[in-house]
Parts: C-alpha cells; structure tokens; sequence
C-alpha cells in the first residue's frame, strides 16, 4: 500500500512539473527562434524557470521517498 | 540511401539484439539495496556492528562511504587545481587554460546576474557550489562507485547470496540470499546531508548578505504590517526561504539518486550496451544539476540585495 | 524527527559537511580563485597595455613613413630640378659650341675664300705681267729696239692698270 501511495504521489506530482516545464521550454524554444541573439541569456533563464517549475516535483518527490522509506 | 532491410543491417541489429539479451543471462549482474542514508563504513573512536540495515557504529564517530566520497571529491579538485595552477603563466596552456576559462565564464556570468559590485562576494560561493556538485556528480560514472565494499546481512527482505571469488574476496550474485552490500564509495551527492548543508549555507548567506545590503529594511519583506495583503506576503516569503532549503537540497539529492538508481536498474535489466546511453545522460544531468544550484543561489543573492520599495 | 533520519539526516553529519563545505570555500576562494582573477586582471592590463603599445608604435612608424616619404619625394623633386637644370645647360652649351663651331667655320671659309680670291688675283696679275713682259719681249725681237729698262717698266705697268 505504501509503494502504491509513493508511486501514486511521485506519478501524479510529475503530471504538472512536465507540463510546466515543457511550456517553459517551449516559450524559451520560440524566443531564441525569433532571438537568436538572445540565446544565451534565454538559455540561462529557461534552466532557471525549469528548475522553478521542476520544485513542485520535488515535493512530490519527498513525500513519496517519505512513503516509502519512513 | 540503401535499404534499410538489407540482410547485412539486418544481421548486425539481431547480432546486437542476441548479445545484449544474451549477456542477460550470461553476466546475472545483482540489483544493490537501494539505501537511503549513507552508511557507515569505519568508525573513529568506536566499532563497525552489523546494524538493522547494513551496518552501524557502537560509540565513536561514524566515517561514512560519502564522506569517503567527498574526500575524494576533495582529492580530485586539488590535483586538478594543483597541476593547473601550480605554475601558473601568463601565457595559459593546457589546464591552467581550463580552469581559468570556468573561473572566467563565471565571474561573468555572475557580474551578469548580480552586477559588479556584487560579484566579487558571490563569486567564491557560487563558484565552489559548481565545481564542487560538479566533480561530486560525475564520481557518479567513475568505475567501482556504489560497487566495492563491506559485504553484510541484510536483516530484512531482499539480499543476495554470497560467492567467493578469490580468498577472502566475496561477490554478490543473483540468487536469493540474505547478503546486501555496503559501498565504500558512493556519490556524495546522494547522501541528502551535502545537499542539505550546501543549501544551508547557501540560504544563511542569502539572509546575511540581504541585511549588509539592506540593513534592518531587510526583513521588512518577511514582516510588514502595511497591509493585510503585506502581512501575508511577508509570511509567504518566510515559507518560501524554507522551501527553497528543501527544494535546492531535495533537486540535487533526488536527480542524482534517481540517476544512481537508474544506473543500477539498467545493468540489473540488460548488463551490456543498453547502460550505456544512460551514462551519457548521467554526465550531462551532473553538469546541468550542478549549474543549477550554482545559478538558483546566484538569483536568490541577487534578489536578496535588490530592495523591495524600489519596484 | 523519525523521518529525517530515515531520509539520512543526521545532525553531526550535517555539521561535518557544513564545516566542510566552509572551509573549501575559503580554501578554493584562497589559493583558486583570488589567484586566477588576479591572473586574468593582470592579463587583461597586459593586453591592454600591448595593445596602446603596438597602437603608438604603428603611429610612429606611420609618421616617419610619412617624413620619410616627403623627403624622398623632396629629394626626388631636387633631382628632377637637377637634371632640367643640367639639360638646360647642355643644351644651352650645345647650341652655343654650335654657333661658336658655325661661326668659326664661316670664318675660315670666308678667309678661304678671300685667299682664294687673292690667290686668283695674284696669279692672274703675275700672269698678266709675265704676258706683258712676254708679249714685249715679243715686240722688241719683232721691233728689233730695246726699250730701256724704265720705259719697259712703264708701259708694263700701264698695260696692267688699262687691264684691271
């Protein structure tokens, strides 16, 4: 039950992290295709907003290491 | 173009199909016990026990296999350091060219983010976050790591039997058995206290370096009693420096637990070829996991300093 | 508190790796960085400096190139003005030695011409005499008489005066 609970959490916790993370690439993607100048302040930006974005899953990550292990 | 079905494609892709199928079975490779905390692998002052899981110190202090591992970190930064630096020219060649090309591409890129009267105070920290979460990440990949060390009862489900391979040196292999092991080495990062303390230090500073900026306004951006909106912005923003604790050290720990698991479950899976790409992926998630720290406590310096009354 | 350990926290660990982590910080900030950035500094002046250097010594030998130039082209201009100057003169000479040598030859040629001249006229007067005293020769055999020697004298020279 416990496994099913940490796979659920981990699961269900990345569906919004991925999404977010793929409109964050895709904003930073038509940027730097209008921008190419830009790029690399873009590029430095978008692995600030992934990392932003990546937070919610990890939460979802420690609760379900918590799950499983404590 | 030729076609793509020709007998001799077709001959080397089931060629390579059998042999990774194959060595499946050939080389039964055990799956480790994927154990959370570090564990001890000698102790100072005291004695290495059988514990519940793995193994335990009676009294003295425990000396654990990331603590072996972050001394090598260690070891490693300061023979790159030394060979790089220990004659340094003007002219640069070789390795001193590198680390000063690192150091350089830095220092800009944290007068980019926090502007040049900032940069000289956030340099060191940021720079040691990088370089120190970079080597620590790729010991990842380095041969040995998570597979030679202590063999002991697992004291619980789970555990392989044990084989002698040479006198006195013992293997894991894959039948049940009651044996796990516990590595001498293992990637510092993906024992959660660095991670932790790195973010620790990191956030302590961000405060520290907010209040020689600012003064005592500092805090005006945790407690403000302008408004009712203010007062709950200021304990959201409490909230959020500790969240910030947790999901810098949890984002390391966790990419780079997962991508130790990863790398035990492919060989475990299909031991030859198959790992491989995966190791690719590894040094690349080490590199972006290490500049990622080092920029997300860039920013939060740089926020930290700017004052709230000005926007 | 159960779960932070069971996530591997563990205070004195925590400690140790904090301390630790200070120190390299400090150690890396020490030997590493300070070091290097001074490094870059100083190269960064260096090129600088070089830079200046080959900028001002590029505008020095532009400007003596220059001088140079105008004093080639000054010495050339001077040599030019020789050489017209020198011609001028040859030429002057030339015509100079030539009307000197025309002259001159006019000269002798007019002298020529006037020995000549009186060359003729002395011939011819000699001739003349010799006629006359001929031809009286001539007519005292014929007359048979000698004429004295004054009156022959006289119509000699009577003759040739009638004659010129």
């Amino acid at each position: 039950m416990e496994n099913l609970a940490s796979g659920l959490a981990i699961g269900l916790g990345a569906i919004g992290p991925g999404i977010g993370v793929g409109l964050v690439v895709l904003g930073a993607l038509q940027g730097m295709a209008r921008n190419p100048e830009a790029a690399g302040e873009i590029r430095t930006n978008m692995i600030l907003g992934i990392a932003f974005a990546e937070a919610i899953a990890i939460y979802a990550l420690v609760i379900a290491l918590l799950l499983l292990f404590v | 173009m030729g076609n793509v079905f020709r007998p001799k494609v077709i001959g080397v892709v089931l060629l390579v199909l059998l042999v990774m199928v194959g060595s499946a079975f050939v080389i039964p490779v055990p799956l480790p016990a994927i154990i959370l905390p570090a564990e001890p692998i000698f102790c100072i002052g005291g004695q290495l026990v059988e514990g519940k899981k793995g193994l335990a110190c009676e009294g003295g202090f425990p000396f654990t296999n990331s603590m072996l591992a972050t001394l090598m970190v260690d070891l490693t930064l300061l023979v790159i350091f030394v060979t790089a630096l220990r004659n340094m020219e003007l002219v640069p060649r070789g390795l001193q060219n590198a680390v000063e090309a690192l150091i350089e591409f830095f220092y800009g890129f944290t007068e980019d983010v926090a502007g040049k009267e900032n940069a000289p105070r956030f340099f060191p920290l940021v720079m040691t976050i990088f370089i120190f979460t970079l080597v620590a990440n790729w010991w990842e990949l380095v041969p040995g790591i998570e597979s030679v060390g202590w063999i002991t009862k697992a004291h619980g489900e789970g555990g392989w039997a044990k084989r002698e391979l040479l006198p006195g040196f013992y293997t894991l292999v894959r039948e049940p058995g009651e044996y796990i092991l516990v590595p001498w080495l293992r990637t510092a990062t993906t024992d959660l206290n660095v991670p932790l303390s790195m973010a620790l230090v990191t956030m302590v500073y961000v405060q520290i370096s907010g209040v020689r900026a600012l003064g005592l306004a500092y805090f005006k951006r945790f407690i403000n009693f302008n408004s009712f909106m203010d007062f709950m912005v200021g304990i959201l923003e409490i909230i959020s420096e500790f969240a910030k604790i947790i999901s810098f050290s949890f984002r390391l720990f966790g990419n780079l637990f997962a991508g130790t698991v990863l790398l035990f479950v492919m060989p475990y899976l299909v031991p030859l070829l198959v790992p491989l790409p995966f190791f690719a992926l590894e040094v690349f998630v080490g590199l972006i996991q290490a500049f990622v720290f080092a920029a997300l406590a860039l920013v939060f310096l740089s926020i930290a300093v700017i004052s709230h009354d000005h926007h | 508190m159960e779960a932070l350990v069971s996530l591997g926290i563990n205070g004195p660990f925590l400690l140790t790796y904090i301390v630790h982590f200070l120190l390299l910080v400090f150690l890396l900030h020490r030997f590493v960085y300070r070091p290097v950035l001074n490094m870059l500094a100083e190269r960064r002046r260096r090129i600088e400096e070089g830079l200046k250097a080959a900028e001002l010594a590029r505008e020095e030998a532009a400007r003596q190139r220059a001088e140079l130039e105008k004093q080639l082209e000054e010495e050339r201009r001077r040599a030019q003005e020789r050489v017209a100057a020198a011609t001028r003169q040859a030429e002057q000479l030339r015509e100079q030695i030539l009307a000197e040598a025309r002259a001159e030859a006019e000269r002798i040629l007019a002298e020529a011409r006037e020995q000549a001249q009186q060359e003729r006229e002395r011939i011819l007067h000699d001739a003349r005499r010799q006629i006359a005293e001929l031809s009286l020769l001539v007519a005292q055999k014929v007359v048979g008489e000698s004429l004295d020697e004054q009156k022959q004298h006289q119509i000699i020279e009577r003759f040739l005066a009638s004659e010129l």
